[in-house]
């Protein structure tokens, strides 16, 4: 019964792409391909990538492993179009790669820029090389879970292959379903292959919007998008649902030799670079070394800070705003949802899981149309004329993940103790909530890093007037590179960084408490 | 009816299409002590949760303490107000508290120390479950479920992952505890030994049906269903076809005691006589084990097979496997119900 719906429901949605894509025009046609190009690349290079690196962190032991583990978080909170904005710096026709190597070509655009930086497989490789944490963290966590036992009984059953045999069991679901979950994601992103020059189906939905205001037309070109994402996260939800393998004590890491581990962290070093490469270029580069010649150091470094501040500051100060009331308010409606669901099983849950998941499948510059449509009203003017208009946007494309988180971390907590807590007559939640606080404070900086990175809706939901740093940054991208866009990069990561003081200290408070 | 009594008519429970629990009566006196055996899936658990209020019956009433406390479809008393307290079988500690803090939350309030001290914890204040042995998770476990001084305790599989040293310790403890407090005891268990150990009275549930109850002595003496006898180890359930003037086995020509028309009956280990394989029915050996490590005098445990039936018995001495011996059954068999 449920694969025959789950076959009907495919059926569907693949007559809906069809459909679409016959009422599209050619040119419309030729950009999901490329769409489709983008999103199979950066899904292929996440997987590579991140299968590699969950190995090398979670089943193996050598100095600076930790430091490895963390840095994955950077290419995550770094969003795609800050490194495409690297990308082109470094790779570009004035890139300073090809000068440095002495391949740019003064005439013309430099050998690398015509066949490699402005392409489909730049495109998709940039977006995999920026979201292939979502697949080693969901493969790591999968291996961390694989028992002890169960990897010495494949042993003495099988040798070391059974053992890898297991591993590869453990970690192909997860990893499968976050591939997906990129594939999704790189499909509907259009702010990088802008910046990219690669015209994808998504960006044609947002000049349907933005620069030729029809949005049935709109409406028509996410068709196609829309039944592939989704799709493709019916997939990802398939795989997300094969059952773990059985708790027990977790198998101990392996200890790496000197050799093994150098080449370990050099290959993990460099699946970060391109995530990393803004950070990296904005604040070692063009920030510190004036090209002109000019001087050069703290001074100049202090000098594009204070410009880009001036320049962006209120920008960053709304996109801080909007960032912090999305992610509260979708983290207690994420409660407040996740709390009564918790209980439930079977396609209900299944049904659920997929509302959360949906978002991901709407490309943005719809959310921001609809967000539009529905507070377009007399009665609603303050929020469409303020900043309500894109917390709503916002919250519409990522509360849903909020729920997701919630219910996730609620998920792993037994019935039991609640009921336990029931029967020494205490409220659930004083039990229950202390063990997921963790959970729900990584949901909170996830939904806000989103929040505040977000371009595709807010670009249509940002009051005239009131932008936020993520269109400020992009629209000044397109003025070309320099200092000041480094600048505004360095503003953003400050932006996205902001909350983890505050977070750090907290959980040292915490800490503190509970020794206490 | 006073404190810490249970009472439940007709319950009947369904948790997916089956019923987990069918028509259950059970009664039990203040500071009685019950044991519910029965196999894995045979609703045991449901019967605590439901008791505590956990579980909404589709059918079927329960009082405690007087105190009519679920009806069909119906919680009336919520959990927190029945004076139940649950062991489960999972344990289901609070992973981010510590001993103290737990038994605090619990409900000990500013006797927390003391119970703690109660159940041997008084060392180990401080630390978080995951810190503590499986012996002193238990413990824990055991005093969270007494810190409120429930009038009625249940327990889940209480020693379900303890060794028989352990277990027989704690048993002891608990005893004495429920002596002193008057509680009742609920415990559900599929290890005779713990049934043995802690309970006096007997409730026998398979696929959510009570099929024996009474005290614990008498079921042992006298079992009335076939499941009794499994889930206590008293012998062998040997059908056969009636014959005057018994039952006719694969072993021979069974005498039987007991009411009934019951095609099954119980024969007991120490009803089976070895003899020549030419005097009596020959039967091979399946296994054999050292039984009885306690007696002075060793007793082998035989399992033997005769047209496919097997049939447990005692000897002196080591049989082997394979070894053909003669097999008779003496005394009356105690008829039983075939569930």
């Amino acid at each position: 019964m449920k694969r025959a719906l789950a076959g009907a429901a495919a059926a569907a949605l693949l007559c809906a792409a069809g459909g679409g894509l016959w009422a599209l025009e050619a040119e419309d046609r030729a950009a999901f391909a490329r769409s489709l190009g983008v999103g199979a690349l950066a899904a292929l290079c996440a997987l590579a990538l991140g299968l590699g690196y969950a190995f090398v962190v979670a089943r193996h032991r050598f100095l600076g492993r930790g430091l490895l583990a963390a840095l994955a978080v950077g290419p995550l909170a770094t969003p795609p179009y800050v490194a495409a904005i690297a990308w082109v710096d470094a790779l570009g026709p004035a890139g300073w790669l090809p000068r440095l190597c002495g391949l740019s070509d003064p005439r013309g655009p430099s050998l690398l820029a015509g066949g490699l930086v402005y392409s489909v497989p730049s495109c998709g490789l940039l977006l995999g090389c920026c979201l292939f944490p979502l697949v080693g963290l969901a493969a790591a966590a999968a291996l961390l879970r694989v028992p002890r036992g169960a990897l010495e009984a494949a042993r003495l059953a099988r040798g070391p292959l059974g053992e890898h045999a297991v591993l590869w069991a453990a970690a192909a679901p997860a990893a499968g379903a976050a591939a997906l979950v990129v594939f999704s994601l790189a499909l509907v992103e259009f702010a990088v292959p802008q910046l990219l020059r690669v015209g994808v189906l998504a960006e044609s939905v947002y000049l349907a919007l933005a620069a030729d205001d029809r949005p049935g037309l709109a409406l028509l070109r996410s068709l196609p998008l829309l039944s592939a994402t989704t799709l493709a996260l019916g997939g990802a939800l398939l795989c997300w649902r094969r059952p773990p393998l059985n708790a027990g004590e977790p198998a101990p890491r392996r200890p790496l030799g000197r050799r093994h581990a150098a080449a370990a962290a050099l290959g993990c070093l460099l699946a970060l670079a391109p995530g990393l490469l803004n950070p990296a270029t904005s604040l070692g580069l063009r920030l510190w070394i004036d090209p002109a010649g000019g001087a050069g150091g703290p001074a100049r470094a202090a000098h594009v800070l204070a410009s880009a501040w001036e320049a962006g500051s209120a920008d960053a100060a709304r996109s801080v705003t909007a960032g912090a009331l999305t992610a509260s308010c979708g983290l207690l409606l994420g409660v407040a949802v996740a709390w009564p669901l918790r209980r439930l099983r079977g396609p209900q849950r299944l049904l659920l899981a997929a509302a959360s998941l949906l978002p991901f499948a709407l490309p943005a510059p719809l959310a921001g149309l609809s967000t539009l449509a529905l507070l377009n009203h007399e009665w609603t003017a303050p929020l469409y004329d303020g900043l309500g208009a894109l917390v709503f946007a916002l919250g519409l494309r990522f509360a849903p993940l909020a729920v997701l988180a919630a219910w996730l971390a609620l998920h792993r907590v037994p019935l039991e103790q609640e009921e336990a807590a029931r029967l020494c007559g205490r409220h659930p939640a004083r039990a229950i909530l202390p063990q997921i606080a963790p959970a729900l404070l990584a949901a909170w900086l996830g939904v806000y890093l989103l929040a505040v990175t977000e371009y595709g809706a807010s670009a249509l939901a940002a009051p005239p007037g009131q932008s936020v740093l993520s269109v400020f940054l992009v629209n000044e991208a397109h003025y070309g590179q320099g200092a000041e866009l480094s600048g505004l990069c360095a503003l953003l990561l400050g932006v996205v960084l902001l909350p983890l003081p505050a977070v750090g200290a907290g959980v040292a408070w915490l800490r503190w408490r509970r020794r206490a | 009816m006073s404190a810490g009594a249970v009472s439940i008519a007709n319950l009947t429970v369904k948790l997916g299409p089956l019923p987990a629990l069918l028509d259950v009566h059970l009664e039990v006196p203040p500071g009685g002590r019950l044991a519910v055996v029965g196999p894995s899936g045979a609703g045991k658990t449901t019967l605590l949760r439901a008791i505590a209020g956990l579980v909404v019956p589709r059918a079927g009433s329960i009082r405690i303490s007087g105190r009519e406390a679920t009806r069909a479809r119906e919680v009336l008393l919520p959990p927190e107000h029945r004076r139940v307290g649950l062991v489960f079988q999972s344990l289901a500690l609070w992973p981010h508290m510590t001993v103290e803090r737990t038994l605090a939350f619990a409900g000990a309030g500013d006797g927390a120390r003391e119970l703690a001290a109660r159940v041997g914890l008084d060392k180990r204040l401080r630390s978080t479950p995951d810190q503590l042995s499986g012996g002193e998770q238990q413990r824990l476990a055991l005093a969270r479920a007494l810190a409120p001084d429930p009038e009625v305790l249940l327990l889940d599989e209480p020693f379900a992952h303890l060794d028989a040293p352990l277990r027989a310790e704690l048993a002891e403890w608990l005893l004495e505890l429920l002596a002193e407090r008057g509680t009742t005891l609920l415990v559900a268990t599929h290890q005779r030994e713990v049934a043995f150990a802690l309970a006096r009275d007997l409730v026998v549930l398979d696929h959510g049906a009570v099929r024996d109850a009474g005290p614990l002595d008498a079921l042992t003496l006298a079992p009335r269903s076939a499941t009794t006898v499994r889930q206590l180890g008293l012998g062998t359930v040997l059908e056969g076809r009636f014959e005057d003037p018994g039952l006719r086995t694969p072993f021979g020509l069974l005498s039987l005691e007991g009411e009934g028309k019951a095609r099954c009956a119980v024969v007991r280990p120490e009803q089976v006589r070895l003899v020549a394989p030419d005097e009596g029915a020959s039967a091979r050996v399946l296994a054999c084990e050292l039984a009885r490590p306690d007696a002075r005098e060793a007793r082998f445990a035989l399992v033997v097979e005769r047209e496919g039936t097997r049939l447990r018995a005692l000897s002196t001495q080591p049989r082997e496997r394979g070894e053909l011996l003669g097999v008779q059954i003496v005394g009356p068999c105690r008829r039983v119900s075939p569930s």
